[in-house]
């Protein structure tokens, strides 16, 4: 089995520990670097190849938005995950914009930080709790999404499958695939990252895609 | 900025201090089962608790059963 590979960017030894004790149990995950400031992350990433960044927002010399921008590109491959205290609608909304896979804030319980970083590798995006008011209704009729559908969409944000997500509806697989086929469709899109990333962008998620604050 | 870490298993505050010093924060025993923490480095002292919180659940996975109360 292959490891994911994380390098970790925090200037606080406390919370590398943290992170380090908090996936030692996971053998799937390995931490291959870490660094203590945001300019040690580019030579790192060179060095290791790893398959995500887990990043703090504010670091010192160089912050957490800048590198990742940096980071998306010159290494468009490598995922990355802010870990942040910050919980600033503004700058968790900057991150995805410039690409992060997921925003994690520090109130995660430390036991669902694999899951996170395995979902965030695996390309589900992830938006922390309270960022996206309810569902702009607006928003859906625009896209011309009915209510069914636009509760699939809501439930692709978690990274369920759609064997979940036909159980969780009480549908069957194959009508759940006939939705997604006609979401692609309304949104332009074809992939579901695609209509998560959508989703959020415009403003039609109103659930949490994963519960990370 | 100082935080009090009390848990319920006194005979594991060591493991927690020495813990806590190997990253840099300062932890003195001020109870048979409590320490102070300080120097976490923070901008804020609501972001110490935050990242000393992440930090002690994050013990507790190595340590089930143990409970952890942290204050001012």
């Amino acid at each position: 089995m292959r490891r994911l590979k994380i390098l970790i960017a925090d200037d606080h030894q406390l919370m590398i520990h943290a992170i380090r004790l908090a996936l030692e149990d996971n053998t799937d995950i390995e931490i291959v670097a870490e660094a203590d400031s945001g300019s040690k992350v580019m030579p790192l990433i060179g060095q290791t190849s790893p398959d995500l960044v887990l990043l703090d927002v504010r670091m010192p010399g160089m912050d957490g938005l800048t590198v990742l921008e940096r980071v998306r590109e010159r290494y468009p491959k490598v995922r990355v995950a802010m870990l942040s205290a910050v919980d600033d609608p503004s700058v968790i909304q900057a991150a995805f914009h410039r690409g992060a896979s997921a925003y994690i804030v520090k109130h995660i319980d430390p036991r669902d930080l694999a899951a996170a970083i395995r979902q965030a590798i695996a390309g589900a995006i992830f938006q922390p709790l309270g960022l996206i008011e309810r569902a702009g209704d607006a928003a859906a009729r625009e896209a011309d999404l009915s209510k069914r559908e636009l509760t699939i969409l809501q439930a692709l944000q978690s990274g369920r499958s759609n064997k979940q997500i036909a159980s969780e509806l009480f549908l069957a697989e194959q009508t759940v695939k006939f939705h997604l086929t006609n979401i692609y469709r309304k949104l332009g899109v074809n992939s579901r990252t695609e209509a998560v990333r959508y989703a959020y962008e415009h403003g039609l998620a109103d659930r949490l895609a994963y519960e990370v604050a | 900025m100082a935080l009090v870490v009390e848990i319920t298993q006194p005979a594991l505050l060591p493991d927690l201090i020495t813990g806590l010093k190997r990253s840099g924060c300062v932890a003195d025993r001020v109870a048979p089962a409590a320490c102070r923490v300080r120097d976490l480095g923070t901008a804020s002292r609501e972001e110490a608790r935050l990242e000393l919180a992440f930090f002690v659940r994050a013990w507790q996975l190595v340590h089930p059963g143990v409970e952890v109360t942290i204050s001012a």
